[in-house]
């Protein structure tokens, strides 16, 4: 059994070694250059220039600097970021609540809906409903997510003027001016009302690909010999579909869903663009587009780390969920 | 199961929604604060390191500057008496400083602080991004607690203008030297003070959420008297759409520069009843098609004014721009002093255009291509993506031009790319590029033979130009004192650059920023000062 999870953690931290070098040859080979913002303002001379790449360690050679920068990593360092001067890892920490939140808001709205379509379409096979969930679904995976974001932002924050067009709270939202019993609600409410767009607009291509997985999944089980015997022995419906059927089902959607584990903490880069929501997807935008290095390969290598650790977190869902799978390797 | 959660979960939204409305109408509320939209977030609040023009319009509220530009192009003292008074031989100015001026934490400013400043801008482990000015300052010395005298190595008029601006900001002494002390001799751009910063503007800073706002209240031991809007969110917004719809619902009161297609809207939005004010003016900022001179094809002054001749200047600005812009002719905007009104213009030609070339020899090769010499009339145009006003001028340039005899191709490079590789490198045709000028009519940086960035590793002479009247014309007005032989001066350079057009001079752009109608004394400053310079004097009624 040690054997086994020590083969796991090596292969693990092979996996990341791997990941930081791609990444750092990808940022390297791109065009342009970490001192390309410097470029554009005229008050920046040469020798300006040639100063700030010094202090940044900019001017060594790319296999040095990328041996510094693992040397770094393994002790906790991250470095500092070139647009703020702060360490990489508070910039990635203070955006990933938001990130978190938005995502799993929005991972469970996806969850809730497509496992409630899927049922739905499973048990009323070929209806309307069945037909109408299924256009719906091919809908939602073919629209653009920031074309569709803007709509909502149209409809629902300038013509029914429901729900703010962007951001992540009113900045001078102060809960202690509200009477103690509805301060709850009133919070509550406060950080619903900037999710709720955003997560709707994530969600959606998931829902659409979700749910048609759930549908056949459900078709698959329900099809199976002990449903068979289980109704034939006059156990209600309700119970063989919930308890049953759905159990069996859930399986294969929590590996799509483990799949999807990476995007939870890579954030929504366009969607956060969109709804100006604070999390990591817009600082990677950022630093790309400012060739800010030590960010990009903080947020590349924390990613990974926690894309390895939800499939760990995926497969032990499954051995949990499927008694037949015990202890695999 | 799920179904039953999912019920009870909408129940609870909509009763927090209930009561959260309810809380609303029987809870008293304060004025909410004025929100202005920007578009990028900011690195940070020191100005010892800043960079941006979005952090300037923070910084001019937070910290003070030495003197103003205001909306009319004059310079204002502001933290001085008095405008600094000048030696005989331009080397030596005397600085005098108001008395009673306090920092947010009631320390008055003195000269010390602006020797610090000046000391922390040279210090050399700090990564400042510009120490252009500052290198030039040869000697500072105090005086007494309000005077100091700064000598410059060289005469140079165009140095005081920079104390205008954010990169000139005083900082408080007896906050950063101990921040400056324990870093080790260093400041840090990620520091303490770069996220809470005491200034001594109008504005005290409260809070800055990363990403997402920065919030700032009254200062009421303001030198000026304390501002009458009593706070101000800065509020990051990525996406100009989505600006302009949280504008449109009242999410953001003060929409500054907004994108040139978002005028007509906002214009509309005005007549359908919305209170608002869009201040259309000029600006500073200018775009331009830069020839790459060093090319056989741009060495051919046909070539270039046929080229102009051919591209519609007007029609461009008319359609594209909404008349949201002037026409350009030289480097020089119209509301500077030392504008030229009388220019060599290139009046829509094509005939004309195709004249030109013809007496200077291009005659159609095989594929209808000119050429002369071996050399073909065909060339790339690189600019920015994602820019659809610089995008535009390429299509109508390429229609226009391949009609009369080129071959244009059109190869865009997001930013980064463009600026740190085909820029830097020299590797354009042409290139379509923005640029923001100073007040100061000075150029030489663009023009001068030796700031070529091939020669010496300075300079913005991309284009390559090279004109001995125009270096001798350069290094005069650098000398120069009086103002009307400086005009003298500048006119003629100008006269040369649209004689010679080592650029297609394309347009000067208008500002447009739509703000609430009851805001009082808003006044659009055309410089690198931004509009929020004169923010302590902002009322709404």
């Amino acid at each position: 059994m040690g054997n086994r999870y020590l083969k796991r953690l090596a292969t693990l931290l092979l996996s990341l070694f791997i990941v930081s070098l791609l990444a750092f040859t990808l940022i390297e080979l791109s065009p342009g250059g970490a001192m390309a913002r410097y470029l554009e303002n005229p008050k920046i001379s040469q020798a300006d220039r040639a100063r700030i790449a010094l202090r940044f360690g900019l001017d060594k050679p790319a296999p040095v600097r990328y041996l510094i920068w693992l040397r770094n990593t393994v002790q906790g360092d991250l470095g500092i970021s070139l647009m703020t001067g702060r360490p990489v890892l508070t910039e990635i920490l203070e955006r990933l609540p938001a990130t978190l939140k938005l995502m799993t808001f929005s991972f469970i709205i996806s969850l809730f809906a497509a496992i409630a379509i899927g049922i739905y379409s499973a048990t009323h096979r070929h209806s309307l409903g069945d037909n109408l969930a299924a256009a719906c679904s091919f809908l939602f995976l073919s629209l653009p997510s920031f074309w569709f974001g803007l709509l909502m932002i149209y409809l629902f924050a300038i013509r029914l003027d429901w729900l703010p067009a962007g951001g992540m709270i009113t900045p001078w939202f102060d809960p202690d001016k509200y009477p103690l019993p509805t301060r709850p609600f009133v919070i509550f409410w406060e950080h619903t009302r900037y999710l709720l767009m955003p997560a709707t607009v994530l969600s959606l291509s998931n829902i659409g690909s979700w749910s048609r997985y759930m549908r056949s999944s459900m078709l698959d089980v329900v099809s199976q010999n002990y449903i068979r015997t289980a109704r034939a022995n006059g156990v209600p419906e309700r119970k063989i579909v919930y308890k049953h059927a759905l159990r069996n089902a859930l399986t294969p959607l929590v590996t799509l869903v483990g799949l999807n584990l990476p995007s939870f903490f890579a954030g929504a880069v366009v969607t956060e663009q969109i709804f100006a929501w604070p999390g990591m997807g817009r600082l990677f935008i950022s630093a790309a587009g400012n060739r800010d290095y030590q960010v990009l390969m903080g947020i590349t290598i924390i990613t990974a780390v926690l894309v390895l650790l939800g499939n760990l977190l995926a497969d032990f869902l499954y051995a949990f969920l499927d008694p037949r799978i015990k202890c695999e390797g | 199961m799920f179904r039953r959660m999912l019920a009870l979960l909408i129940v609870l939204v909509m009763v927090a929604a209930i009561t959260a409305s309810c809380g609303q109408v029987s809870t008293p509320q304060t004025a909410e604060p004025l929100v202005w939209g920007m578009h990028t977030d900011i690195g940070t609040l020191n100005p010892i390191f800043t960079e941006s023009a979005n952090e300037a319009n923070i910084l001019n509220a937070v910290f003070s500057t030495l003197i103003k530009v205001n909306d009319e192009l004059e310079f204002e003292p502001y933290l001085l008496e008095e405008m600094p008074v000048v030696s005989q031989d331009g080397l030596t100015y005397q600085f005098k400083l108001r008395e009673g001026v306090k920092f947010h934490d009631g320390v008055e400013l003195t000269a010390e602080d602006v020797k610090f400043t000046y000391e922390m801008k040279m210090a050399e482990k700090n990564a400042v991004p510009s120490r252009l000015r500052w290198e030039r300052i040869a000697n500072f010395e105090i005086m007494d607690k309000y005077t100091f005298y700064i000598t410059l190595k060289e005469p140079d008029v165009t140095w005081l203008e920079g104390w205008a601006y954010a990169e000139s900001m005083i900082v408080p002494k007896h906050i950063l030297e101990a921040e400056f002390i324990q870093g080790g001799n260093e400041l840090s751009k990620g520091g303490n003070f770069s996220r809470n910063p005491i200034g001594s503007g109008p504005y005290r800073f409260v809070e800055w959420r990363a990403n997402e706002f920065v919030m700032l209240e009254a200062f009421a031991d303001y030198f000026r008297g304390k501002p009458q809007i009593e706070s101000i969110v800065f509020k990051v917004v990525p996406d100009l759409n989505t600006m302009l719809a949280r504008f449109t619902n009242g999410e953001i009161d003060i929409y500054d520069r907004a994108a040139p297609d978002h005028y007509q809207q906002l214009l509309t939005l005005q007549k359908e009843g919305m209170p608002i004010n869009i201040h259309n003016s000029p600006s500073f900022m200018s775009m331009n098609a830069i020839f790459n001179l060093r090319l056989p094809v741009f060495q051919d002054i046909a070539v270039r004014q046929a080229l102009s001749y051919a591209f519609p200047q007007e029609r461009f600005i008319d359609v594209v721009l909404n008349g949201v812009a002037t026409a350009a002719h030289a480097d020089t905007p119209p509301m500077s002093w030392a504008y030229n009104p009388n220019l060599k213009q290139y009046n829509y030609n094509p005939e004309k255009a195709r004249q030109i070339l013809q007496e200077a020899g291009w005659k159609s090769g095989e594929d209808g291509v000119l050429e002369k010499d071996g050399v073909r009339l065909s060339f790339t145009i690189n600019t920015t993506t994602g820019n659809p006003v610089r995008e535009a001028f390429q299509e109508i340039a390429k229609q226009e031009w391949e009609a009369i005899g080129a071959e244009v191709f059109i190869q865009n490079f997001e930013a980064a790319t463009l600026f740190g590789d085909i820029l830097r490198n020299l590797e354009f045709e042409m290139i379509v590029l923005g640029s923001a000028a100073g007040i100061d009519p000075d150029s030489k940086t663009l023009w001068h033979s030796s700031q070529r960035p091939e020669l010496y590793g300075t300079g913005q002479n991309f284009a390559g130009f090279s004109n001995p009247r125009i270096d001798e014309l350069l290094e005069a007005g650098l000398q120069e004192t009086s103002q009307e032989g400086r005009i003298a001066i500048y006119h003629e350079v100008q006269q040369i650059l649209s004689q010679e057009v080592p650029f297609l001079f394309i347009c000067f752009f208008n500002s447009i920023t739509a703000v609430p109608k009851n805001l009082e004394n808003f006044k659009p400053n055309p410089t690198l000062a931004g509009n929020t310079w004169n923010i302590s004097e902002w009322k709404l009624n």
